[in-house]
């Protein structure tokens, strides 16, 4: 599905990391050094961030939003919190943190399980939203603990996560926001209950050189200038790049650096892009997110590095 | 694109220290893993706008099975 959405604005995103870095050296040392070498050139990972044990996903979450609510905390009136690995099954994870960022008691709270696409999913759900004129602010957040959901003896996923929490502001504003959705009833990427981080390599190849593509050039006018994909894998980004031809300087890429953030992923992305990067002023962007589900969601959206605070920290653990 | 075209990409998706015969087992000192895998799958894409579904490592024995599916 399609849908274009009038008069939006994104004011702000935030995104927190533990500082406790894991290594491809790290990797190469458990796996051996061929393996990692390889491991490197195609997934592109050098480095991922993880939380200590016991870390809540609620516990990044509230570091990354407190700055953005200084101001707006009144006005929010829809939380959507984006994760795959709540610390409870129940009570659902935004209803708590309703209490813990001091957020009134009329905001609608809901929590949004999508993976790798939840933050472009919960984009789209905010724009629903904001289609009524009650809502003021909606506050996304979320991110994932995932570096201790993985198998320590799969090369291919052991080291690949990093915990990340992000919350961004989403408000009026005169931007308009295209949205691409799609989903597919797919278990190739799947974390069970209780269980480890599992994924079918091929099928989720062929999915994304396929179906992303497909729905990101369904978004593409003369005016979008870079593409900034979830962080999955340098190889299939490039792909992706590719297929939908784009130069690689209009893809940038942290995953070396970041490693794959899950739902915090994009949010991250931004932030870096803005504060160590040197992003400024005014980008036509096609973001996109796509993960287990299989889901994919994009959005073509004018971004504004000059206007848009995005702010990016490193926790000590 | 013909058949020695083809292998002298699948060696370098091998990394394959001595060029590639049909018969080439899919074993040491070629490295033939999910990365691997991933490499052949995108130049099954890009090469001849192929997807293959569902396939794991160990569907393919020689560099045959490779071969294979770029004649298919």
């Amino acid at each position: 599905m399609n849908q274009t959405f009038h008069g939006l604005r994104l004011e702000a995103v935030s995104c927190v990391v533990p500082d406790y870095r894991t290594t491809i050296e790290d990797y190469a040392a458990r796996f051996g050094k061929d393996i990692a070498e390889r491991y490197s050139k195609v997934v592109g990972i050098q480095q991922t961030f993880n939380a200590k044990p016991g870390t809540k996903v609620t516990d990044l979450v509230r570091m990354a939003a407190d700055p953005l609510l200084e101001e707006h905390r009144a006005e929010i009136d829809v939380l959507l919190h984006v994760t795959q690995t709540p610390h409870l099954d129940a009570p659902p994870e935004s209803c708590l943190l309703q209490r813990y960022l001091g957020l009134g008691e009329h905001v609608i709270a809901l929590d949004i399980n999508q993976g790798c696409a939840g933050f472009m999913v919960a984009l789209q759900t905010a724009a629903h939203f904001l289609l009524h004129p009650s809502v003021r602010h909606v506050l996304i957040c979320g991110g994932d603990v995932l570096s201790n959901r993985v198998d320590e003896n799969d090369h291919a996923t052991a080291f690949m996560f990093s915990d990340v929490g992000f919350a961004a502001l989403v408000g009026r504003g005169d931007d308009d926001w295209a949205f691409a959705n799609g989903t597919a009833g797919s278990e190739a990427i799947s974390l069970p209950h209780d269980g480890t981080f599992k994924m079918d390599g091929t099928d989720v190849f062929n999915f994304t050189v396929s179906k992303v593509p497909e729905q990101i050039l369904s978004l593409r006018t003369p005016e979008v200038d870079c593409l900034l994909l979830h962080q999955s894998n340098a190889f299939i980004m490039r792909q992706i790049g590719r297929l939908c031809g784009f130069a690689p300087e209009q893809v940038p890429m942290n995953i070396a650096d970041y490693g794959n953030a899950s739902s915090a992923s994009i949010p991250l992305l931004l932030c870096d892009l803005a504060q160590n990067h040197g992003w400024r002023g005014k980008r036509t962007a096609i973001l996109s997110g796509y993960g287990c589900g299989l889901t994919w969601v994009s959005a073509r959206i004018p971004l504004d590095f000059d206007s848009t605070h995005f702010s990016f920290s490193i926790y000590v653990t | 694109m013909n058949d020695t075209d083809i292998l002298a990409e699948l060696a370098d998706i091998l990394a394959a220290p001595e060029p590639l015969t049909p018969e080439t087992p899919l074993e040491p000192p070629l490295t033939w893993d999910s990365m691997a895998l991933l490499a052949y799958l995108a130049f099954l894409r890009f090469r001849f706008n192929k997807l293959l579904p569902g396939v794991s490592c160990k569907d393919f024995r020689t560099v045959a099975d490779l071969l294979a599916h770029t004649h298919v």
